[in-house]
């Protein structure tokens, strides 16, 4: 008789999820699903609103990643003034978006995933936390709590407040920054390399000792897409979308992002509220890419900083055209943590990051914009039209965790089949699954802006519906 | 003189949430020597270093545990944990009692660190409190000022036996 197992929800993710792994008469893995069962729908409640509300409102999609919605809203806005916004409130937005991919990045590795790679898939829930890595291993939990401060005291210093800062506006940022709180900021990066190069050095030790979830863990041929500068370069803030296939092939580069509905399709699904977007030349069955740090380090040709090409090198040995393993996911967070200081660096050394001109003035000049950046769980894709008033007629999100949603189901039923057989499920195994799913750093609340978390349950359940087994964690 | 900060935390946006700011207000109107006041929304890193360089911390949240709003507890965090079941919820999984705990783990705690945690009734989206939380803040205020007073005290009296 064929049975479901029901992860619900699934912990340590923003947002609210859960997972059924169905098996089938044998007891095997047959099919597995990720549901996200909440809707919030930011893209209809905004319907109506003025224009240059929007930046300050779609931050409001998320409290991890405040920073790339307003500046994917921001640039959105740009796009209906058709403005070209001062080189200096491009650049000082440019720091604001990598102070906030490391800090969710350092969120993501320190506070969400560490407790499994340091205490191990086996450990005892209770203890495999936050808290628990800092009993058994404080200098690491201090790097990861002082990396994900420098990042949140950056955003702070140029916005104002660490979360939901309003200081990107549309043609560009409301305030110039000051040499005071720039120099505020250069003060903190020696330290902050120093606490993501140990990082670094201690996780490619301990890699070896993961070499199962390595090959089991959504390791599997895929396309990657992402923005790159234009010598392909790793950039966040602007540039052009670059989709690399499996082998590393290039199969399209220096795409305008204004033109992503050519490209990228969506399929919804019943049982889920995320939809499927999905490569549209290859179709919705072959279609499918990954976005986010992994994505990001196997399109870009460099990452075009001193420290981080030098590890980017070293991360290339893991694979051979393209790294196709989720979990090195994690690997590349700590690199794009390392690139995202030296970038932060480089720009705040230029004496023109001070300048007073950081906003160009206007009034729409387009019904339409159209505004991409690289959110920290990868390619963020804004698009508004307006009315003669300028109040939003309609809107359209697609967001990292969504682009990646195909992704995370063959993921999790890869990682299901390899750890999971019948009636013999333990908290290791089902820890197995989940930590698939957190390689992606899904974030459920931009992606259908679910807010909330609960214990888990874990339920087996016959195709009747009687319920032959359930494991709970609080 | 103890460096002591007084650290108000909530939502203004969400009705009961903003009971700790508002205690903060009151305690901000009677200004004490050595006393800061801060506000804030509670994210735990933040927190981490709100009360660094502080002999003593004095924090004041709102939460719903079961009990009657207005309903005042004290919490002397700095020698136990915090009761977990007080705290869940939290958006992001990062808040008072992980920040105040990793702190504790790091050996990033004040000397002395007091949680004040008021019940409260209604954190749905809006301004204002309900009527319970509104008639308890004068209370809170009150107790926090004691707090800061004996913790003045402590402080001058341990000085004083020191200089003997």
């Amino acid at each position: 008789m064929g049975r479901q197992i029901l992860i619900d929800p699934v912990t340590r993710l923003e947002g609210h999820a859960k997972i059924t792994l169905h098996l089938d008469d044998e007891g095997a893995v047959e099919a597995a699903h990720f549901h996200v069962t909440q809707l919030r729908g930011f893209e209809k409640f905004c319907e109506g609103r003025r224009f240059f509300e929007m930046p300050y409102l779609m931050s409001r999609i998320c409290g991890i990643c405040p920073v790339s919605h307003l500046i994917a809203s921001a640039k959105t806005c740009d796009a209906i003034l058709a403005v070209s916004i001062p080189e200096t409130a491009a650049n000082l937005r440019r720091v604001m978006n990598l102070a906030q991919i490391i800090q969710s990045h350092a969120l993501s590795f320190f506070y969400l995933s560490s407790p499994d790679l340091l205490l191990g898939m086996e450990a005892d829930p209770g203890e495999r936390n936050l808290f628990g890595v800092a009993a058994a291993h404080p200098a690491l939990a201090h790097d990861g709590v002082g990396l994900r401060q420098f990042g949140q005291q950056i955003i702070e210093s140029l916005g104002g407040r660490r979360i939901h800062p309003g200081w990107v506006v549309p043609g560009g940022v409301a305030e110039p920054l000051t040499a005071e709180r720039r120099d505020r900021i250069l003060a903190g990066i020696p330290e902050a390399l120093s606490r993501v190069q140990r990082t670094l050095d201690w996780f490619k030790r301990t890699i070896e000792s993961f070499r199962e979830e390595i090959r089991t863990f959504a390791n599997f041929p895929s396309m990657f897409l992402g923005l790159v500068g234009p010598n392909g370069e790793l950039e966040t803030y602007d540039g052009k979308l670059r989709l690399r296939g499996e082998t590393g092939n290039l199969i399209h580069d220096q795409l305008d992002p204004q033109r992503y509905a050519e490209f990228i399709g969506e399929v919804s699904e019943p049982w889920t509220y995320m939809k499927f977007p999905y490569y549209k030349p290859a179709g919705s069955e072959h279609g499918f890419y990954r976005v986010g740090p992994l994505a990001r380090l196997n399109i870009v040709s460099r990452c075009g900083t001193t420290r981080a090409d030098q590890e980017l090198a070293e991360f290339r040995e893991m694979g051979r055209g393209a790294v196709l393993s989720s979990f090195h996911y994690h690997y590349a967070r700590l690199i794009e943590i390392l690139h995202g200081i030296e970038r932060i660096e480089e720009l705040l050394a230029d004496p023109k990051i001070l300048s007073k001109d950081v906003r160009a003035v206007a009034e729409p000049n387009r019904r339409e914009g159209i505004g991409v950046a690289e959110a920290p769980r990868g390619t963020l894709i804004h698009h508004y039209k307006i009315d003669d008033e300028g109040l939003i007629t309609w809107a359209n999100l697609i967001i990292a965790t969504g682009h990646n949603n195909m992704a995370m189901n063959r993921g999790i039923l890869q990682a299901a089949r390899h750890y999971v057989s019948g009636d013999q499920i333990s908290e290791g195994m089902l820890n197995r699954v989940e930590a698939v799913i957190r390689t992606f750093d899904p974030c459920l609340s931009c992606s259908t802006h679910a807010v909330g978390q609960m214990p888990m349950l874990v339920q087996v359940v016959a195709r009747d519906g009687t319920l032959v087994r359930e494991l709970r964690r609080n | 003189m103890a460096k002591i900060f007084v650290i108000g935390i909530g939502n203004e946006y969400a009705r009961d949430d903003a009971a700790g700011l508002l205690v903060a207000r009151g305690v901000k109107k009677q200004p004490h020597e050595g006393v800061e006041v801060l506000e804030q929304s509670g994210e735990g890193g933040k927190l981490m270093e709100s009360w660094k360089g502080a002999d003593a911390a004095i924090v004041i949240d709102a939460a719903r545990c079961g009990g009657a709003p207005g309903t005042l507890h004290r919490f002397d965090a700095g020698r136990e944990p915090l009761p977990a079941e007080f705290f869940r919820g939290s958006t992001h999984a990062f808040g008072l009692y992980e920040g105040l705990e990793v702190a504790r783990s790091l050996d990033q705690l004040p000397r002395r660190l007091i949680v004040y945690v008021v019940e409260g009734r209604d954190f749905a989206a809006g301004i204002g409190l309900s009527a319970e939380l509104e008639g308890a803040i004068p209370a809170v205020v009150a107790a926090v000022t004691r707090e800061i007073c004996e913790i003045q005290d402590g402080a001058s009296l341990e000085a004083q036996s020191n200089t003997r």
